[in-house]
C-alpha cells in the first residue's frame, strides 16, 4: 500500500535528505485557529511531515505538557467533529502529510471503521495509537487500516526484545516509531543514551527500507544532528507545544528552520 | 490441580481477558514490564514456599482470619421491616427471619481489605528484585497499606492520590507520610483515583527497572485484574468456611460494594461456581443519575479502553471520560474491573447503586445496631439492605462483605451527623495550633 505518505519518504530519499521532520500538534490546544496557523508555519520552515493528536482524557502516554493541553482543549469543548473538521481542514490547506495520534479509545467508542473511513475520505496518511501495543491482533489491525489506505504506524522503545522487534519489523506499514527513552513524552535537556544506542540492535531486527521515527525528549538542533544517520524521521513533541503556547506559531517555525539549516550545515 | 492450572492458563492467558473485557492496551513500553510481572506470579502462583510465605505474613502481619458475624440486630431489625411491609393477607403466613452476616475486613491489619493484595504484591515485587513500590489511592486506605508494608519490608513508597481525596481523606494521608511514604498529590484532571491511576503508572513508566507498580484494584492492564483478585480471593475462601460452619450451608446472596471492584471480586470469587448464591455489588449513586453526580458504571453501561483495559466506563459519546462523585472517595472512579463487566453480561453478578444519604444511612446503623462503624464504601451496601431484602424476597441468609473500618472518614461522617459539636472541636484545635 502506497499514499502520501510513501511519495514523499521516497522523494526526500533520493533527494539525499539526511533526516525529515515530523512536527507533532495538539488539536484545539491553545485553539483552533492556532493550529491552523502553526501548521502554516511549520511547513514554511520546512516541516516534512504533520502528527495531529486528538485530545482525551487519559493520555497515558503523555507527559505533563501534552497532558495538561488535553484536559485544556477539552474543557474548551473540542469535540470529535470539531477534530474531523480540523483535520480536513490541514489536509487541504497544506502539503505535509498527516498522521493523526489517538488514543484507542476515541476511534473505538466512534466505531473504528468509521473514523478510519473519515481519515480516508480527506486524504489522512496514517494513524499512530499508542495504546495498542503488538500483538497477535496486530496483523489484523494493520490490514484493517492498509483498507482505508491508512498507515498504521507502530510503536517501539528501548527495551522492546530484538525478538519482538523481528516479528513488529515484519509487519510494520508506514514507519516504526521508537522513543528514546524509556519513559512518557517532555522535552529533555539531553538525549538519553538508551535511546541514542538502541539503533543497531533495531537496524539488525528491521528489513533495510522501513522507514524508522525517532522522538521523546527532542528540544535543540543538536537532538536531531545526533540522530542523523540513525533514523529517518525525527519527531519534535511537546517542545513545539512549549513554543506555541508561551511564544506563538511563529516561534514554532523559527525553531523549526534552526533545525533544518543545521541539517543542512 | 494441574488440571485447574490448564484451565487457568487456557481461559485468561491466552487472550489475556474475560471474555471481551480486559486485555492490555499499553503502550509497548510497558510491554517487557507486564510480561516479567505475569512470568513471576504464575511462577509464585505455584511456588509453595511462596504461598507459605503469604499465608504466613497474612495471619502474623495482617491478622487473618478475619471474623465472621452474625450481625443479630440488624437482622432483626430488617426482619421487622419485612413483615410489616408484607398486606395482611400475607402476615400470617411468616417466612424464615432474616440471617445477615458481616465479613469484617476492617479488622485487618491497616483497617481495610487492601492489605491482602498489598502483601502479596510486596512478595511479587522483591521476587523480581525490586526495592521501590508506587501506587495510587482514593480512600487512603490502599496507600496506608502500601506505606505500611513498605515499612515493615524496607521498601521505598511513593502513593499518588488526587487532590480531591488527599483533603477528603487526610487523616490517611497523614498516616502514609508517619510511616515514610512519599504521598504525591494529583492535580491534573478530575483529581480524583483516576487521575492518581494515571500519574502512578506515568511514574512506573519512567522508572521499571527499579519501581514495582502495586495496583490496588482489580484493573488496568492484565495481568493486574487477575493477580488482584487472587490476592483477594482469601476473603471469600475464608467467608466461605465460616459460613457453612455458622449455618450448615452456604447464604443465598453475597453483598459488597463495588469501586474498582477489588473487594467484591476477592469476596465473590470462591462462590462462582456455587450456582444458588447470588451475588449483587453496590455501586456509588453519589447525588443524583444526573452525569457528574454519580459514580454508577452499570447504569448505563458503556464500553471504552482506558488506563490499559476494556470493561465499561463513565464517558460521553465521544469516548471521554466523564467526572464522577461520590462521598466516598474509594467508589468515586469511572471504571469497573473487566471480569465483574463480564460477570455482570454473564448476568452472574447484579448491580444496584446506593446514594451517599443511604451510606451515611448505611454508616449510622452498622454503627448503632452491631458496634462496627464501617468505611462510607461499604456502608453504602448496609444503606440499601432495605431495598435488598425486598429485590431479593426469597433470600433469607445474606452475608455483607464490610471491607474496611470508618477511622478514615470521621472528618467526612462528623460534618453529616455531628455538625456543630465538630466545628467546635475543630475551632479548638485549630486554636491549640496557633
Amino acid at each position: 500500500m502506497k499514499n502520501k505518505f510513501d511519495i514523499k519518504f521516497s522523494a526526500a530519499k533520493a533527494e539525499g535528505k539526511k533526516i525529515q521532520l515530523m512536527a507533532h500538534m495538539l488539536a484545539g490546544y491553545p485553539s483552533v485557529s492556532v493550529n491552523k496557523e502553526t501548521a502554516w508555519a511549520m511547513e514554511q520552515a520546512g516541516a516534512d511531515y504533520l502528527e495531529l493528536q486528538l485530545p482525551f482524557s487519559d493520555p497515558l502516554a503523555d507527559g505533563p505538557v501534552i497532558m495538561r493541553g488535553n484536559h485544556h482543549a477539552l474543557k474548551k469543548n473540542f469535540s470529535l467533529e470539531k477534530g474531523f473538521r480540523l483535520i480536513e481542514d490541514l489536509a487541504s490547506g497544506q502539503n505535509m502529510p498527516i498522521f493523526v495520534m489517538s488514543y484507542y479509545n476515541l476511534p473505538f467508542v466512534f466505531g473504528l471503521e468509521k473514523f478510519m473511513g473519515i481519515l480516508e475520505q480527506v486524504g489522512v496518511s496514517g494513524v499512530i495509537i499508542p495504546d495498542i501495543p503488538f500483538d497477535d491482533e496486530s496483523e489484523e489491525y494493520i490490514q484493517r487500516m492498509s483498507a482505508f489506505k491508512l498507515h498504521a504506524a507502530l510503536v517501539i522503545s528501548p527495551g522492546t526484545s530484538s525478538k519482538r522487534l523481528k516479528a513488529i519489523g515484519k509487519k510494520a506499514s508506514g514507519f516504526v516509531y521508537t522513543t528514546l527513552r524509556t519513559g512518557i513524552t517532555g522535552a529533555k535537556q539531553t538525549l538519553s543514551h538508551e535511546g541514542l544506542t538502541q539503533f543497531k540492535k533495531i537496524r539488525r531486527a528491521f528489513p533495510k527500507k522501513l522507514a524508522l521515527a525517532a522522538g521523546f525528549g527532542i528540544s535543540r538542533p543538536e537532538h536531531v544532528k545526533a540522530l542523523e544517520g540513525k533514523v529517518d524521521i525525527a519527531v519534535i513533541g511537546s517542545k513545539l507545544i512549549l513554543l506555541t503556547v508561551e511564544r506563538g506559531p511563529l516561534a514554532v517555525g523559527e525553531f523549526i528552520s534552526s533545525i533544518v539549516s543545521s541539517i543542512v550545515s | 490441580m494441574k488440571k485447574k492450572t490448564e484451565v487457568f492458563r487456557r481461559n485468561y492467558l491466552k487472550k489475556r481477558c474475560f471474555g471481551e473485557f480486559g486485555g492490555r492496551y499499553v503502550p509497548e513500553l510497558l510491554i517487557q514490564a507486564l510480561d516479567d510481572l505475569e512470568a513471576c506470579y504464575l511462577q509464585a502462583k505455584t511456588d509453595s514456599h511462596f504461598q507459605r510465605e503469604l499465608k504466613s505474613v497474612l495471619q502474623s502481619y495482617g491478622g487473618r482470619p478475619t471474623p465472621l458475624l452474625f450481625a443479630k440486630n440488624l437482622s432483626e431489625e430488617l426482619t421487622e421491616l419485612r413483615e410489616s411491609r408484607k398486606s395482611s393477607a400475607l402476615r400470617k403466613q411468616r417466612k424464615q427471619p432474616l440471617k445477615i452476616y458481616i465479613k469484617n475486613e476492617g479488622i485487618l491489619h491497616t483497617g481495610a481489605h487492601k492489605l491482602n493484595n498489598v502483601l502479596g504484591q510486596a512478595l511479587l515485587c522483591m521476587r523480581m528484585g525490586k526495592r521501590e513500590l508506587v501506587a495510587e489511592t482514593g480512600a487512603g486506605q490502599h496507600g496506608l497499606a502500601v506505606a505500611s508494608v513498605a515499612a515493615k519490608f524496607k521498601l521505598a513508597a511513593k502513593i499518588f492520590m488526587g487532590e480531591e481525596d488527599y483533603f477528603r481523606q487526610y487523616p490517611n494521608v497523614y498516616a502514609m507520610k508517619n510511616l515514610g511514604a512519599k504521598v504525591i498529590m494529583v492535580s491534573d484532571g478530575t483529581r480524583r483515583l483516576k487521575d492518581a491511576v494515571n500519574a502512578a503508572m506515568k511514574y512506573w513508566i519512567e522508572n521499571l527497572k527499579t519501581t514495582h507498580y502495586l495496583l490496588g484494584s482489580a484493573l488496568g492492564p492484565f495481568p493486574y485484574p487477575l493477580l488482584v483478585r487472587d490476592f483477594q480471593s482469601v476473603i471469600g475462601v475464608e467467608a466461605k468456611k465460616q459460613l457453612k460452619q455458622a449455618e450448615g450451608r452456604l447464604p443465598d446472596l453475597l453483598c459488597a460494594c463495588v469501586g474498582g471492584g477489588s473487594n467484591s471480586l476477592g469476596f465473590f470469587t470462591p462462590f462462582l461456581s456455587d450456582a444458588k448464591v447470588a451475588m449483587l455489588g453496590i455501586e456509588a449513586g453519589g447525588k443524583s443519575m444526573k452525569l457528574g453526580e454519580h459514580a454508577s458504571r452499570m447504569k448505563e453501561p458503556k464500553l471504552g479502553i482506558v488506563q490499559g483495559y476494556k470493561s465499561y466506563f463513565i464517558q460521553n459519546a465521544d469516548g471521554q471520560v466523564q467526572p464522577t462523585h461520590s462521598i466516598s472517595a474509594g467508589l468515586d472512579y469511572p471504571g469497573i474491573a473487566p471480569e465483574l463487566a463480564y460477570l455482570h453480561q454473564q448476568g452472574r453478578v447484579k448491580f444496584l447503586s446506593a446514594s451517599d444519604k443511604e451510606a451515611l444511612e448505611g454508616f449510622r446503623k452498622l454503627s448503632e445496631k452491631e458496634g462496627i462503624s464501617p468505611a462510607l464504601e461499604c456502608a453504602h451496601v448496609i444503606g440499601k439492605l432495605p431495598v435488598i431484602i425486598q429485590r431479593y424476597p426469597e433470600a433469607s441468609f445474606i452475608c455483607v462483605n464490610i471491607s474496611g473500618r470508618g477511622d478514615k472518614d470521621i472528618f467526612i461522617t462528623a460534618k453529616h451527623l455531628d455538625k456543630d459539636a465538630w466545628r467546635e472541636f475543630l475551632k479548638r484545635e485549630l486554636r491549640s495550633l496557633r
